[in-house]
């Protein structure tokens, strides 16, 4: 009985091993990689302030090296009893069911990529997106994106050039997805106290140029090759939305078949 | 050759040949299956929609087959899983896949145990390790991997397991390990002490992708929240033990986990942008104090049982989330009821800060009458109230043909905290449940149970109605009529999901078949958004419109 208690404390003591992790200090990673970040959110999901500080963190540190989606597409993105306007449109909702079906919020893919590690693309725990989005910013880029706006104020007609640069040969076909955020917008949404009534709502999705799940620009690739897209638009006037200083234009590159990972984003503001 | 499929061959080699090496032992062979198979019909009125099986992939199945051998010395198992379009593993989600969910194979040599594959144990009541199956929430924490038990003498034995927790079709990242060691003493001048003594540990070993999770969060801490360093490995101890005498039952446990890295709620995080996030990793030690004392004699039996909880969400890794990767169960400290409205509000174990306490009375007045008395309350370590409830039954059987409960629930119910709702917009639910319970056995073969539960309360979806209507022809039908009906909305209720609230009837229509060891069920159902709670283990589940048959088999 006596040597039966010792083995066992010896097992115990043995797991005490000296395997201690350091943990390193931030250290910004410098990259030509621009990485998509598509948050599923909601004004009527609690937790989803978390994912905004997160995102509003994350771009700090990075700028436009990282390109945020807020995506409201149906599971808790029902206006609250405060709200003036409704999020979701029918792109969003498409996103929401095929990239993220089901998910709790706030989640996030983040260039639709399945990060080493973890079952699915979708992350649901806001704390590890940074991690999540400097492992995409570690991968060199296979192509580059350039885009070019032309906007004219009087009739609010939106002109988008995209040109794509093969930075690499790329045997995969390629599809192109174009959308239109929009930020400062001021409305309700509920944190884990309240229905806060003004809050600073940024890279609102609010409309799509192309199909939601993109279409396809080339079939494969080669280094040094290019080839473009063009896209019209029409502003919609309204008194509160559509502010033309509020709006982004993101165009990013994605994989036509196989896992669809984001290869390369872009982004651009209307000038005037 | 794919991993499972060169499972199988070995294990079959297995099976086959002890099979030819036991000539003369009998093998036998038992099994189960059960299976589900939903239709989801979109009813926007009572939130039934905005999920993928509403939208466009109405029929799912979940379905497990268990085969189990038993011959000489050795046993073995295996259990097929089948999961289409399945909403078990997130209640607003689709999830389908197929596949060998666990096998295992077990012998013995002299007074050693040994197995391998999938593994149910757990140390204690299953504070620092439990290995379990909850299929309604689709949980099945088997460690996969090996266990040894020895049986060291008549009193004492000990065992020693290592493996990789079971996540669905694969396995989480890191080992978990650890082992126990349970005695059986008699004490006292006449023997009339009995102590059921154990001790136990459990540690695990991050993996490498988890420690790489979280270096990429904490490295972005500020400086007065950061934590410098963490270890691979951390472990968790527990010391327990049942003492008998006389009419007095007794059992103590007392739980430490070593300091290690792991997600407080309560704590917050302070952005680089200067914003306060939700939520932070800290690295605490963490404990759990659980004691049940009971005393019963003949008509009469009271139980008191307590439970103190600081820090103790003890998990394979550390960035899981709800009820996943956790290495132990914590008890609840409820009554379990079954009715209908009585079961709506449930409080799940808290894991970083939770007071518990629960008294519960079974008293026999005559032969025609039994009393039970409950009374619970949780609060965190603050004090501040999460669950309190009141509850009494009394049992009227005067005969052999009347079997029937009348009853009363008061209760004190923390949505916000048990449901993650805004607190300043989700007050404190309370409600009176009174129920009525008659079972009346017409024949031997007939019997019709009529149930009648009424909630008041002027929170959440506001008061309820439930009628329930049960035949029976013994031994092979059954047939259910039941409704829950919104008499008293809460229309103001900001937090009941669009087009859902108001005056709503969810109905339910149920046809049971059981046929030998198998029983046959379909029904059509409207059910309300709610926590479902089983064993102990809660989540919050959106409303669901539709049809359901039920299979489950033994053979």
């Amino acid at each position: 009985m006596r040597y039966a208690w010792i083995i066992l404390v010896l097992i115990c003591f043995s797991a005490c091993d000296k395997h201690i992790v350091i943990v390193p200090e931030f250290e910004a990673i410098e990259s030509d990689r621009v990485v998509l970040l598509e948050e599923m959110t909601g004004v009527s999901c609690p937790n989803c302030p978390k994912g905004t500080a997160e995102i509003e963190a994350i771009k700090e540190l990075y700028g436009d090296q990282v390109i945020p989606v807020g995506i409201h597409g149906f599971f808790l993105s029902w206006p609250t009893k405060e709200s003036e306007f409704d999020f979701r449109n029918d792109f969003a909702k498409d996103l929401e069911l095929n990239l993220a079906p089901g998910t709790s919020k706030p989640a996030a893919l983040i260039n639709r990529a399945v990060p080493s590690g973890e079952p699915n693309k979708v992350i649901q725990s806001p704390d590890l997106w940074s991690g999540y989005v400097e492992a995409q910013l570690a991968q060199a880029p296979k192509v580059s994106i350039e885009v070019d706006l032309d906007y004219d104020n009087d009739s609010r007609k939106l002109i988008i050039n995209a040109g794509v640069l093969g930075l690499e040969e790329v045997a995969e076909s390629l599809k192109i997805s174009v959308m239109i955020l929009e930020n400062n917008i001021i409305d309700a949404q509920e944190d884990l106290n309240d229905i806060i009534e003004e809050f600073h709502h940024n890279h609102v999705l609010r409309t799509m140029l192309t199909p939601y799940d993109g279409e396809v620009l080339a079939s494969a690739l080669e280094k040094g090759e290019s080839v473009s897209a063009s896209y019209e638009f029409d502003l919609p006037v309204d008194d509160h939305l559509w502010k033309a200083e509020d709006l982004e234009i993101v165009v990013f590159i994605h994989e036509a078949d196989g896992a669809g990972e984001v290869l390369q984003a872009a982004v651009s503001k209307l000038s005037f | 050759m794919s991993l499972r499929n060169q499972i199988l061959v070995i294990l079959s080699f297995f099976l086959s040949s002890s099979l030819f090496g036991q000539e003369g032992n009998k093998v036998r062979v038992n099994g189960a299956f059960q299976g589900t198979m939903n239709y989801f019909i979109k009813d926007e009125r009572i939130g039934a929609a905005n999920i993928p099986q509403y939208e466009g992939m109405p029929l799912g199945a979940d379905a497990w087959l268990n085969v189990n051998a038993d011959f000489g010395k050795w046993r073995g198992g295996l259990r097929f899983d089948f999961f289409h379009n399945s909403n078990l593993l997130n209640p607003s989600s689709s999830y389908t896949d197929r596949g060998l969910g666990i096998w295992f194979l077990e012998t013995d040599y002299k007074k050693i145990n040994f197995r391998i594959g999938s593994i149910y144990n757990q140390i204690g009541s299953g504070i620092i390790y439990r290995a379990y199956e909850e299929r309604p929430l689709l949980i099945d924490t088997a460690l996969k991997g090996g266990q040894v038990s020895y049986k060291a003498s008549e009193n004492w034995d000990f065992t020693a397991f290592a493996g990789r927790q079971r996540y669905l079709f694969s396995s989480y990242d890191g080992l978990v390990y650890g082992g126990k060691v349970e005695g059986y003493l008699e004490a006292g001048r006449d023997k009339s002490i009995l102590l059921t003594p154990g001790f136990g540990f459990t540690g695990k070993r991050l993996g490498e992708g988890t420690v790489d999770k979280l270096v990429s969060v904490l490295r972005n801490y500020i400086s007065d929240e950061r934590i410098d360093q963490f270890s691979y490995n951390s472990q968790s101890l527990s010391a327990y033990s049942g003492i008998n005498y006389k009419s007095f039952a007794v059992y103590l446990e007392a739980a430490v986990k070593l300091p290690e890295v792991f997600f407080d709620p309560a704590e917050s995080t302070t952005k680089i942008t200067g914003v306060i996030s939700p939520g932070r990793y800290v690295k605490e030690y963490g404990s759990v104090l659980y004691g049940t004392v009971s005393y019963s004699k003949k008509g009469l039996g009271i139980t008191v049982e307590g439970k103190r909880t600081q820090n103790f969400d003890f998990r394979v890794d550390p960035t899981l989330i709800l009820n996943n990767g956790l290495i132990g169960f914590l008890p609840p400290m409820n009554h379990i009821t079954t009715y209908r409205l009585t079961s709506r509000y449930n409080p799940a174990s808290q894991l970083t800060s939770e007071l518990a306490f629960q008294a519960d009375l079974k008293y026999k007045i005559n032969k025609k009458f039994l009393l039970n008395l409950n009374a619970s309350n949780i609060t965190t370590l603050e004090n501040d109230l999460l669950y309190r409830e009141f509850y009494i039954d009394l049992k009227y059987k005067p005969n052999r043909k009347l079997d029937s409960h009348f009853g009363v629930q008061r209760q004190w119910y923390n949505q916000s905290v048990y449901e993650g709702k805004p607190r300043n917009i989700t007050p404190m639910v309370t409600t009176w449940t009174p129920y009525i319970d008659v079972l009346y056995k017409f024949t031997r073969k007939k019997s019709l149970k009529l149930e009648s539960q009424f909630m008041s309360t002027s929170q959440d979806y506001g008061s309820w109605i439930y009628l329930l209507a049960e035949y029976g022809i013994a031994p092979h039908w059954r047939f259910e009529l039941s409704g829950m009906y919104n008499v008293i909305p809460n229309p103001g209720n900001p937090n009941i999901p669009e087009g859902a609230g108001g005056k709503i009837l969810y109905p339910t229509a149920a046809v049971y078949y059981q046929w030998k060891q198998s029983r046959y069920g379909l029904r059509y159902v409207k059910q309300v958004e709610g926590v479902v709670c089983t064993g102990g283990v809660c989540r919050l589940e959106p409303a669901f419109s539709g049809f359901k048959f039920e299979v489950n088999s033994i053979f």
